[in-house]
């Protein structure tokens, strides 16, 4: 298949319409339209999830323009790293509508697994982009990408399928555990951020303007994404910040919306690049 | 040094757009290609002429994709320069 890259993208894009269309579902049904607390934190959600879908598109597009290049294995990563970290947002949605009958804990542990996930698409496609700049033959978008992030999609597959069958076995282990208490799911997506950040420092010093215009908003958004698990660490692990687990969805939240704006800033600004470069 | 004939000009320069079309694919690759002035480039990136200056066409071309993809570009053509040690480019 010649477009491959972009099949892959757009079926990616057609399972994140269809995770909003049951986001919205259950958030007509979960809970009474009456409590402004809950309202603001499903209009929030459901803002960040139009953030995605829109850097999406955008994505989509840069895909499409550069075809059959070696540079739409980076891109293909990347959107897979946007759709992953949707889904980690949607598995805590469909937990807190009951969806999913599991502890704290437990649901601490699978979003944290997606949240993984979409950063190791990440580093996954800084690494094709040091291979372009190293390997004599480039490679393109073919077996070895596709392997990879196949078998990161169905990660995040069976991460949606199995936690209630696994809740006996998983929640007391994890519950009151030294990775709960400690904070190890928090620390292990910071460095893990820190590492996808990394990677587009390297873009912005070796790349043009191709990809140097998406590189400080992709930046920002892994930041902001690093400062959102510190202040879970911060206040939900070590208590240092003593707050209400509301409130600290909600800072949550008010630091997730401005990281999707840069999310969405860096995909259309490479969209913006690609199209006045196909003028002739 | 021995001097470089056109039709070895014409082979670098094919070569190097060849090259960014597997990065880049073949859209953006041929539009910058074909924003040098007095070069010809056909649908698969081969060069089938050169007007004027073989030299500053190279360069031309060098420079359209540096703006686009900065230093890897210089890093990806070494080798393709290496095979003309007496050219000189930017």
């Amino acid at each position: 298949m010649k477009n491959l890259p972009a099949w892959f993208a757009f079926f990616s894009l057609i399972l994140s319409f269809s995770l909003f269309a049951s986001f919205n579902a259950f958030a007509k049904v979960g809970s009474p339209p009456s409590d402004p607390g809950v309202l603001l934190f499903q209009k929030a959600d459901g803002v960040i999830f139009f953030l995605l879908i829109l850097s999406f598109v955008s994505g989509l597009y840069v895909i499409k323009s550069i075809g059959s290049g070696a540079l739409n294995a980076t891109f293909t990563a990347f959107l897979e790293g946007i759709l992953l970290i949707g889904l980690s947002r949607l598995f805590a949605f469909f937990s807190f509508q009951g969806v999913y009958q599991i502890s704290s804990a437990s649901l601490h542990f699978w979003w944290h697994l997606l949240f993984y996930l979409g950063m190791l698409a990440f580093i996954w496609g800084g690494s094709r982009l040091k291979d372009l700049s190293t390997n004599a033959s480039p490679e393109k978008f073919g077996f070895r990408n596709q392997t990879f992030l196949g078998l990161l999609l169905l990660t995040a597959l069976a991460i949606f399928v199995f936690p209630n069958s696994l809740e006996s076995a998983l929640s007391p282990v994890l519950t009151g555990s030294m990775i709960e208490s400690s904070g190890l799911l928090h620390l292990a997506a910071i460095v893990l951020a820190g590492a996808a950040g990394s990677t587009m420092l390297y873009i912005r010093h070796h790349w043009g303007r191709l990809l140097s215009v998406s590189s400080l908003p992709l930046l920002a958004f892994l930041v902001l994404s690093a400062v959102q698990h510190l202040w879970e660490l911060a206040a939900g692990s070590w208590k240092l910040v003593v707050v209400p687990s509301q409130t600290i969805e909600r800072v949550d939240q008010l630091i997730a919306i401005p990281a999707f704006i840069f999310l969405i800033a860096s995909m259309l600004r490479v969209a913006q690049v690609v199209r006045s470069q196909l003028r002739p | 040094m021995p001097e470089i004939s056109l039709d070895q000009y014409k082979s670098l320069l094919t070569e190097i757009i060849k090259k960014q079309i597997i990065i880049l694919g073949p859209d953006i690759s041929l539009v910058k290609a074909r924003n040098v002035a007095g070069l010809l480039v056909a649908s698969d990136g081969s060069v089938t002429e050169i007007k004027g200056d073989p030299q500053q066409a190279l360069q031309a071309l060098i420079d359209q994709y540096v703006s686009l993809s900065g230093l890897i570009v210089k890093k990806t053509m070494e080798p393709l320069l290496s095979k003309y040690p007496s050219l000189k480019v930017d």
